[in-house]
């Protein structure tokens, strides 16, 4: 496998030349994906960039692409490029998560929803989809859905039960009402009940 | 090796004036400074010329990037910003990453009991270790206060007389957006282990301790309500919780105004007392001349570790606590300065209170590891091919240092005025929220 740089400027220049076209996107796809593998983001996202503009219908070189952009801070183009991903190859249930996921980290939560229910859709046992969904669907506040799904996570992978537990220990405004509404008890105000974490 | 210094800083509401001070000082001594968003100046550490990187913690991520900055050809220095007004050993234990003593080339100390737990951890390191006070300590001395108590006093006039409750619940309402990303986030910088259950029983416990002190904040804001007339109420979560759940959580209580954003002490020195449960702006309420009580309802460790809790009134319950400012109100009770002890406690714990600033004294401590500034070296200084201007930001991090060079102007005009010195520095943006801060 090609991954030196240099190789493979060398090599694609000459199949291109040759009409080669396929074969050129391949290389860079390869070279891209061990760069990604060695988490040189920089350098994967050049390939994969190549890689893309030799084959713009190579969603497996634009999944890359996206996963290298969100290593590097730049969720917009890697949705775009999941995105676009998602057009060529409907179905793939990580394209999906890494999708949700990222419209989650920018708090677009209404955009992230649906990406991971197609995900869970596509692959009911995925336990960490259930987590990323659970999650969601509880910064929406949809609390009695997200309890749902955050169960089914648990019941999937049994390691998510502390994950689940700590989510549960946010304050939320309705928590934070019911302390600030509660009458105050006839002795000490410090003597209120249930002053204690969830 | 050149005679520049780099200047992280991470929150621009706690550090930045701070470190402006300091650049300010190195600036004038003639060195290159470069202060900013310490994202955008970790990911341009191998287009800078040689110099000192000064990182505001030694966590793991602040450790994995002065070893980036080694290799890049610097000297590092650490000023642990979240050690300020932390007593408890075990809590400030764990801001300090394993193997960071051997990178770090000096460790600046708050005050000699930081010093004393740094050489019990990491014996051998007392050669870089200089205790110097943390410049934001020196923003709580009289002639640095007069902006900020005629902030203070136009914050009075537009509220009136109030009660100021300052917040800290980061944890249970972490701007992160829930537990489990705060949890995530403190994983990440390796404050907790993820499996190892005697991080897992302190989260729980930090969990648990927010929970009782926000029960006996609700409490003591609702009794106050109840009970205070002619004062206003003034509530300010932290500036690292999610304002929007106090906001829906108060709306209908028209005593009660919800205020955001800046530097706590304006309002800390406008309120007539302040109210808080183990928070750091107790400490510099009292630094500063005023009048805070701490609410400690619990008997949690983590109530015993902070510096607050040994220089304020502390009260067990929410009425104690609302019947000593009731009191306070009415023009009883103690002096904000009225106990020796407090005093006695702070010389422990932080150094730099009076003489020499504590800015400068870092600038001391950092121009030992560095070559005498000359104009011909400012003059070549320059960044090198490949340097960022601008980055992307997760969205937790993209409000917290958001500068423009007109916003440090500014502060450096203030500086100015209020220390008379520093005349002929100038400020030069470099990036995004990025600037190099010379003599000119």
């Amino acid at each position: 496998m090609a991954t030196d740089s240099r190789d493979v400027t060398d090599r694609v220049a000459a199949l291109v030349q040759a009409g080669r076209i396929a074969e050129a996107a391949q290389i860079h796809l390869a070279a891209g994906k061990s760069r990604y593998q060695a988490k040189q983001f920089r350098e994967a996202e050049a390939h994969l960039r190549s890689a893309v503009g030799l084959r713009s219908d190579s969603a497996e070189a634009r999944f890359l692409l996206a996963r290298s952009l969100a290593y590097l801070d730049r969720p917009e183009e890697a949705e775009a490029e999941l995105t676009a991903a998602l057009t060529l190859r409907p179905g793939w249930q990580e394209a999906h998560f890494f999708l949700g996921g990222s419209f989650f980290a920018r708090r677009m939560y209404g955009e992230a929803v649906p990406h991971l229910f197609r995900a869970i859709a596509l692959n009911p046992g995925w336990a960490r989809a259930h987590l990323a969904l659970g999650r969601t669907l509880f910064r929406l506040e949809r609390y009695a859905e997200a309890d749902s799904i955050l169960n089914l996570a648990v019941a999937l992978e049994p390691g998510h039960a502390k994950k689940v537990e700590y989510l549960h220990f946010t304050l939320t405004a309705e928590r934070l009402a019911a302390f600030l509404d509660r009458p105050p008890a006839r002795d000490a105000v410090g003597g209120r009940p249930g002053l204690t974490a969830p | 090796m050149t005679p520049s210094v780099y200047i992280s800083v991470e929150e621009s509401a706690r550090e930045l004036a701070a470190k402006l001070l300091l650049s300010a000082i190195l600036a004038e001594r003639g060195f290159t400074v470069v202060l900013g968003q310490q994202w955008l100046l970790n990911d341009n550490l191998f287009h800078l010329p040689a110099g000192f990187v000064l990182f505001k913690g030694n966590n793991a991520i602040q450790h994995h990037h002065m070893r980036v900055a080694k290799r890049a050809g610097h000297m590092v220095g650490s000023i642990e910003e979240e050690a300020l007004m932390v007593t408890d050993e075990n809590e400030l234990r764990r801001l300090y990453d394993t193997g960071v003593a051997g990178t770090c080339d000096l460790f600046l100390a708050h005050g000699t009991a930081l010093r004393d737990l740094l050489a019990k951890w990491f014996p051998g390191i007392a050669t870089k270790t200089e205790v110097t006070g943390n410049p934001r300590i020196d923003f709580l001395r009289p002639e640095f206060l007069h902006d900020t108590k005629a902030e203070g006093a136009r914050i009075r006039r537009e509220f009136g007389r109030f009660v100021l409750f300052n917040l800290n619940y980061a944890t249970i309402n972490s701007a992160h957006g829930d537990v489990l990303s705060y949890f995530d986030v403190c994983v990440n910088a390796k404050i907790y282990k993820p499996d190892d259950s005697t991080d897992e029983r302190l989260f729980r416990e930090l969990v648990q301790w927010e929970y009782d002190n926000l029960g006996a904040m609700t409490a003591a804001i609702d009794w106050l309500e109840r009970n205070a007339t002619g004062v206003g109420i003034v509530v300010r979560p932290h500036p690292s919780e999610r304002f929007e759940v106090w906001q829906r959580a108060l709306s209908g209580r028209p005593r009660v105004r919800l205020v955001r954003g800046g530097s706590h002490l304006p309002w800390t020195m406008a309120s007539e007392i302040m109210v808080h449960t183990s928070c750091t702006t107790g400490a510099e309420a009292f630094l500063a001349g005023h009048q805070a009580v701490s609410l400690c309802p619990s008997d949690n460790a983590l109530t015993f570790g902070f510096l607050s809790n040994l220089v304020n009134p502390t009260f067990r319950t929410p009425e104690e606590a609302c019947r000593y400012v009731m009191a306070r109100l009415d023009g009883g009770g103690a002096s904000a300065r009225h106990d020796d002890t407090y005093t006695q406690v702070l010389d422990h714990h932080l150094a730099a209170r009076t003489g020499k600033l504590a800015a400068e004294r870092i600038a001391d401590a950092i121009e030992q590891h560095l070559p005498a500034p000359s104009p011909a070296a400012a003059a070549a200084w320059s960044v090198g091919k490949g340097f960022r201007t601008q980055r992307a930001l997760h969205i937790g991090q993209a409000h917290k240092m958001v500068e423009t060079q007109d916003d440090i102007q500014a502060s450096l005009a203030s500086l100015q005025q209020t220390l008379r010195r520093f005349d002929g520095l100038s400020v030069t943006p470099l990036g995004r929220s990025l600037f190099c801060v010379t003599r000119s």
